[in-house]
Protein backbone atom coordinates (compact mmCIF):
# COMPACT_ATOMS: atom_id res chain seq x y z
CA UNK A 1 0.00 0.00 0.00
CA UNK A 2 1.19 3.66 -1.07
CA UNK A 3 1.43 5.25 2.28
CA UNK A 4 2.60 8.39 0.82
CA UNK A 5 0.05 11.42 2.03
CA UNK A 6 -1.30 13.78 -1.16
CA UNK A 7 -2.28 17.60 -1.31
CA UNK A 8 -5.33 16.47 -1.16
CA UNK A 9 -5.23 13.59 2.04
CA UNK A 10 -3.43 16.97 3.63
CA UNK A 11 -6.21 19.15 3.44
CA UNK A 12 -8.56 17.26 4.51
CA UNK A 13 -6.76 16.51 8.02
CA UNK A 14 -5.16 19.62 7.97
CA UNK A 15 -9.21 21.25 8.45
CA UNK A 16 -9.84 18.32 10.48
CA UNK A 17 -7.06 19.12 13.09
CA UNK A 18 -8.41 22.78 12.57
CA UNK A 19 -11.51 22.51 13.29
CA UNK A 20 -10.83 19.78 16.67
CA UNK A 21 -9.69 23.14 17.96
CA UNK A 22 -11.63 25.58 16.97
CA UNK A 23 -14.72 23.81 18.31
CA UNK A 24 -12.87 25.07 21.64
CA UNK A 25 -12.22 28.36 20.81
CA UNK A 26 -14.67 31.44 21.08
CA UNK A 27 -17.64 31.23 18.44
CA UNK A 28 -19.11 34.10 19.51
CA UNK A 29 -18.08 37.33 21.58
CA UNK A 30 -19.80 39.91 23.21
CA UNK A 31 -18.01 41.01 26.24
CA UNK A 32 -17.99 36.95 27.28
CA UNK A 33 -17.67 34.53 24.88
CA UNK A 34 -18.83 31.19 23.75
CA UNK A 35 -17.94 28.29 21.92
CA UNK A 36 -19.22 25.50 19.97
CA UNK A 37 -20.35 23.28 23.19
CA UNK A 38 -21.98 26.28 24.83
CA UNK A 39 -26.04 26.69 25.17
CA UNK A 40 -27.62 27.99 22.16
CA UNK A 41 -24.85 26.47 19.63
CA UNK A 42 -24.30 22.75 20.74
CA UNK A 43 -25.37 20.96 18.68
CA UNK A 44 -25.21 22.64 15.34
CA UNK A 45 -22.05 24.16 15.66
CA UNK A 46 -20.53 21.04 17.08
CA UNK A 47 -21.71 19.10 14.00
CA UNK A 48 -19.17 21.41 11.80
CA UNK A 49 -15.70 20.26 13.70
CA UNK A 50 -18.08 16.48 14.00
CA UNK A 51 -18.10 16.48 10.19
CA UNK A 52 -14.63 17.24 9.23
CA UNK A 53 -12.61 15.42 12.13
CA UNK A 54 -15.05 12.45 10.66
CA UNK A 55 -13.77 12.98 7.41
CA UNK A 56 -10.02 13.30 8.72
CA UNK A 57 -10.64 10.27 10.85
CA UNK A 58 -11.52 9.02 7.77
CA UNK A 59 -8.55 9.61 5.40
CA UNK A 60 -6.12 8.38 8.54
CA UNK A 61 -7.73 5.53 9.22
CA UNK A 62 -7.43 4.72 5.03
CA UNK A 63 -4.11 5.94 4.86
CA UNK A 64 -2.29 5.06 8.09
CA UNK A 65 -4.25 1.92 9.99
CA UNK A 66 -5.14 0.39 6.08
CA UNK A 67 -8.65 -0.09 7.03
CA UNK A 68 -10.45 -0.82 3.35
CA UNK A 69 -13.10 1.41 2.27
CA UNK A 70 -12.99 1.24 -1.20
CA UNK A 71 -16.26 -0.11 -1.23
CA UNK A 72 -18.09 2.48 -0.56
CA UNK A 73 -20.29 3.43 1.95
CA UNK A 74 -24.71 3.04 1.58
CA UNK A 75 -24.06 3.65 -2.43
CA UNK A 76 -20.79 6.45 -1.96
CA UNK A 77 -17.47 6.00 -2.96
CA UNK A 78 -14.38 6.60 -0.29
CA UNK A 79 -13.74 10.40 -1.81
CA UNK A 80 -17.74 10.91 -2.44
CA UNK A 81 -18.34 10.40 1.22
CA UNK A 82 -15.36 12.79 1.72
CA UNK A 83 -17.32 15.49 0.00
CA UNK A 84 -20.26 14.78 1.55
CA UNK A 85 -19.21 15.28 4.74
CA UNK A 86 -17.07 18.29 3.99
CA UNK A 87 -20.59 19.61 2.71
CA UNK A 88 -22.43 19.10 5.55
CA UNK A 89 -19.78 20.79 7.69
CA UNK A 90 -19.47 23.66 5.13
CA UNK A 91 -23.31 24.39 4.41
CA UNK A 92 -23.56 24.56 8.55
CA UNK A 93 -20.77 27.03 8.88
CA UNK A 94 -22.31 29.45 6.11
CA UNK A 95 -25.12 29.58 7.02
CA UNK A 96 -24.34 30.66 10.37
CA UNK A 97 -23.29 33.85 8.04
CA UNK A 98 -27.10 34.48 7.42
CA UNK A 99 -28.37 33.28 10.66
CA UNK A 100 -29.59 36.16 12.99
CA UNK A 101 -27.49 36.39 16.09
CA UNK A 102 -28.27 39.70 17.42
CA UNK A 103 -25.96 41.78 19.36
CA UNK A 104 -23.21 39.33 19.07
CA UNK A 105 -19.82 39.35 17.01
CA UNK A 106 -18.07 36.31 15.72
CA UNK A 107 -15.04 35.03 17.97
CA UNK A 108 -12.18 33.82 16.26
CA UNK A 109 -13.30 29.98 16.41
CA UNK A 110 -16.29 30.46 13.68
CA UNK A 111 -13.93 31.68 11.29
CA UNK A 112 -11.77 28.40 11.93
CA UNK A 113 -14.41 26.38 11.80
CA UNK A 114 -15.56 27.73 8.25
CA UNK A 115 -12.04 27.81 6.97
CA UNK A 116 -12.15 23.82 8.36
CA UNK A 117 -15.48 23.22 6.57
CA UNK A 118 -14.26 24.54 3.17
CA UNK A 119 -11.21 23.12 3.41
CA UNK A 120 -12.58 19.53 3.52
CA UNK A 121 -14.65 20.18 1.17
CA UNK A 122 -11.56 21.58 -1.11
CA UNK A 123 -9.50 18.89 0.17
CA UNK A 124 -12.27 16.01 -0.96
CA UNK A 125 -12.59 17.58 -4.83
CA UNK A 126 -8.58 17.38 -4.96
CA UNK A 127 -8.26 13.80 -3.77
CA UNK A 128 -10.97 13.32 -6.45
CA UNK A 129 -9.06 14.62 -9.47
CA UNK A 130 -5.93 12.80 -7.82
CA UNK A 131 -7.82 9.63 -8.30
CA UNK A 132 -8.76 10.45 -11.79
CA UNK A 133 -5.53 11.94 -12.93
CA UNK B 1 -46.60 18.09 -17.11
CA UNK B 2 -47.00 14.58 -17.14
CA UNK B 3 -46.74 12.72 -13.98
CA UNK B 4 -46.37 9.25 -15.30
CA UNK B 5 -42.29 11.03 -15.93
CA UNK B 6 -41.64 10.61 -12.11
CA UNK B 7 -40.10 7.33 -10.73
CA UNK B 8 -41.36 6.28 -7.08
CA UNK B 9 -38.95 8.18 -5.56
CA UNK B 10 -39.22 11.37 -7.27
CA UNK B 11 -42.69 10.90 -6.21
CA UNK B 12 -41.61 10.29 -2.48
CA UNK B 13 -39.26 13.32 -2.42
CA UNK B 14 -41.81 15.68 -3.95
CA UNK B 15 -44.70 14.50 -1.91
CA UNK B 16 -42.58 14.38 1.57
CA UNK B 17 -41.46 18.01 0.41
CA UNK B 18 -44.67 19.01 0.29
CA UNK B 19 -45.33 17.85 3.71
CA UNK B 20 -42.16 19.30 4.93
CA UNK B 21 -43.52 22.78 3.95
CA UNK B 22 -46.93 22.56 5.55
CA UNK B 23 -45.25 20.94 8.65
CA UNK B 24 -43.52 24.06 9.03
CA UNK B 25 -46.73 26.30 9.39
CA UNK B 26 -47.57 23.74 12.15
CA UNK B 27 -47.02 23.79 15.90
CA UNK B 28 -43.45 22.31 16.82
CA UNK B 29 -42.86 23.89 20.59
CA UNK B 30 -45.03 24.84 22.76
CA UNK B 31 -46.80 25.98 26.28
CA UNK B 32 -49.85 25.01 27.32
CA UNK B 33 -51.53 26.99 30.13
CA UNK B 34 -54.60 27.96 31.97
CA UNK B 35 -53.55 31.32 30.70
CA UNK B 36 -53.41 30.40 27.22
CA UNK B 37 -51.18 28.27 24.33
CA UNK B 38 -48.23 29.50 22.97
CA UNK B 39 -46.56 27.60 19.92
CA UNK B 40 -43.44 28.22 18.08
CA UNK B 41 -43.32 26.35 14.62
CA UNK B 42 -40.82 25.49 11.80
CA UNK B 43 -40.53 29.40 10.56
CA UNK B 44 -39.18 30.11 13.88
CA UNK B 45 -35.87 27.78 13.53
CA UNK B 46 -33.64 28.99 11.27
CA UNK B 47 -31.06 25.69 11.67
CA UNK B 48 -33.46 22.98 12.27
CA UNK B 49 -36.49 24.76 10.22
CA UNK B 50 -35.31 26.82 7.17
CA UNK B 51 -32.29 24.83 6.66
CA UNK B 52 -34.29 21.77 6.03
CA UNK B 53 -37.23 23.31 4.18
CA UNK B 54 -34.31 25.00 2.02
CA UNK B 55 -32.99 21.28 1.19
CA UNK B 56 -36.39 19.85 0.70
CA UNK B 57 -37.16 22.40 -1.78
CA UNK B 58 -33.76 22.41 -3.30
CA UNK B 59 -34.41 18.63 -4.11
CA UNK B 60 -38.23 19.58 -5.56
CA UNK B 61 -36.88 21.62 -7.92
CA UNK B 62 -34.09 19.59 -9.11
CA UNK B 63 -36.78 16.74 -10.03
CA UNK B 64 -39.29 19.29 -11.37
CA UNK B 65 -36.36 20.32 -13.64
CA UNK B 66 -34.63 16.93 -14.69
CA UNK B 67 -38.52 15.57 -15.16
CA UNK B 68 -40.71 18.35 -16.47
CA UNK B 69 -38.74 20.63 -18.78
CA UNK B 70 -35.96 19.95 -21.42
CA UNK B 71 -33.12 21.40 -19.49
CA UNK B 72 -29.52 19.09 -19.28
CA UNK B 73 -28.78 18.52 -15.62
CA UNK B 74 -24.93 19.51 -14.89
CA UNK B 75 -22.78 16.79 -13.77
CA UNK B 76 -21.87 17.25 -9.68
CA UNK B 77 -18.48 15.79 -9.76
CA UNK B 78 -18.54 12.55 -9.85
CA UNK B 79 -21.73 11.96 -7.75
CA UNK B 80 -25.12 11.22 -8.97
CA UNK B 81 -28.07 13.44 -8.29
CA UNK B 82 -29.94 10.03 -6.51
CA UNK B 83 -26.32 10.70 -4.85
CA UNK B 84 -26.96 14.45 -3.97
CA UNK B 85 -30.68 13.99 -3.23
CA UNK B 86 -29.67 11.61 -0.53
CA UNK B 87 -26.93 14.06 0.88
CA UNK B 88 -29.16 17.01 1.20
CA UNK B 89 -31.74 14.98 2.37
CA UNK B 90 -29.54 13.76 5.22
CA UNK B 91 -28.69 16.64 6.44
CA UNK B 92 -32.12 17.28 6.42
CA UNK B 93 -33.37 14.54 8.62
CA UNK B 94 -30.08 15.32 11.29
CA UNK B 95 -31.10 18.93 11.55
CA UNK B 96 -34.21 17.60 12.05
CA UNK B 97 -33.69 14.82 14.58
CA UNK B 98 -31.08 16.90 16.81
CA UNK B 99 -34.36 19.54 16.90
CA UNK B 100 -36.59 16.79 18.50
CA UNK B 101 -33.70 15.01 20.38
CA UNK B 102 -33.05 18.79 22.06
CA UNK B 103 -36.06 20.20 23.90
CA UNK B 104 -36.50 23.63 22.72
CA UNK B 105 -36.34 25.83 26.35
CA UNK B 106 -38.34 29.46 26.91
CA UNK B 107 -36.49 32.16 29.32
CA UNK B 108 -36.87 35.53 30.17
CA UNK B 109 -34.65 38.32 31.61
CA UNK B 110 -31.70 35.29 31.82
CA UNK B 111 -33.72 32.83 33.57
CA UNK B 112 -34.84 29.64 32.32
CA UNK B 113 -38.50 28.89 32.33
CA UNK B 114 -37.85 25.59 31.62
CA UNK B 115 -38.59 23.15 28.82
CA UNK B 116 -41.26 23.90 25.80
CA UNK B 117 -43.54 20.61 25.10
CA UNK B 118 -43.07 18.75 21.64
CA UNK B 119 -45.98 19.26 19.40
CA UNK B 120 -47.45 17.44 16.18
CA UNK B 121 -46.18 19.38 13.68
CA UNK B 122 -42.87 18.66 14.77
CA UNK B 123 -43.32 14.99 14.11
CA UNK B 124 -44.98 15.79 11.20
CA UNK B 125 -41.65 17.49 9.90
CA UNK B 126 -39.45 14.55 11.34
CA UNK B 127 -41.77 12.42 9.29
CA UNK B 128 -41.28 14.01 6.40
CA UNK B 129 -37.91 14.36 6.56
CA UNK B 130 -37.61 10.72 6.78
CA UNK B 131 -39.85 10.11 3.38
CA UNK B 132 -36.80 12.60 1.86
CA UNK B 133 -34.24 10.12 2.84
CA UNK B 134 -36.03 6.79 1.67
CA UNK B 135 -37.12 8.94 -1.55
CA UNK B 136 -33.66 9.69 -2.12
CA UNK B 137 -32.85 6.23 -1.32
CA UNK B 138 -35.04 4.97 -4.08
CA UNK B 139 -33.75 7.68 -6.39
CA UNK B 140 -30.10 6.39 -6.27
CA UNK B 141 -30.98 2.95 -6.71
CA UNK B 142 -32.81 4.04 -9.98
CA UNK B 143 -30.80 3.48 -12.99
CA UNK B 144 -32.15 6.28 -14.46
CA UNK B 145 -30.75 8.40 -11.81
CA UNK B 146 -27.69 6.56 -11.85
CA UNK B 147 -26.18 7.98 -15.16
CA UNK B 148 -23.02 10.30 -14.13
CA UNK B 149 -19.70 8.32 -13.16
CA UNK B 150 -18.93 7.43 -9.61
CA UNK B 151 -19.82 5.65 -6.36
CA UNK B 152 -18.03 2.13 -5.89
CA UNK B 153 -17.59 -0.02 -8.75
CA UNK B 154 -20.86 -2.33 -10.19
CA UNK B 155 -20.43 -6.07 -9.51
CA UNK B 156 -18.94 -7.90 -12.52
CA UNK B 157 -21.77 -9.30 -14.59
CA UNK B 158 -22.45 -13.20 -13.94
CA UNK B 159 -20.79 -15.43 -16.64
CA UNK B 160 -22.40 -16.37 -19.40
CA UNK B 161 -23.87 -19.79 -19.61
CA UNK B 162 -22.07 -22.20 -21.43
CA UNK B 163 -22.45 -22.35 -25.42
CA UNK B 164 -21.78 -25.74 -26.34
CA UNK B 165 -25.25 -27.78 -27.17
CA UNK B 166 -25.97 -30.17 -24.59
CA UNK B 167 -25.16 -33.86 -25.88
CA UNK B 168 -27.73 -36.03 -26.60
CA UNK B 169 -27.50 -38.97 -24.96
CA UNK B 170 -26.48 -42.46 -27.48
CA UNK B 171 -29.39 -43.88 -28.94
CA UNK B 172 -29.31 -47.89 -28.20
Amino acid sequence: MNNKVTPGEIVVLAAGAVGLIAAFLPFYKNGESANSFDEGLFPVATLIALFVVAAAVLVALVKFANVNLSAGVLGFGFVQLLLALGFFAAILAIAFLIAEKGSVDFGFGYYLLLIAGVGSVVGAVIMRNERQA
Amino acid sequence: MDLNKLTTGDRIVAISAIVFLIAMFLPWYGLDSDFGDANRNGFDYFFFGWIPLLLALAMAVQIALARFTTTEMPKVGSLTWGQVHLILGGLAAVLVLLRLLITDSVSAFGVDLGDLDRKFGLFVAMIAALGLVAGAFLKMQDPADAGAAGGPAAPPPPPAPPTTPPTTPPTA
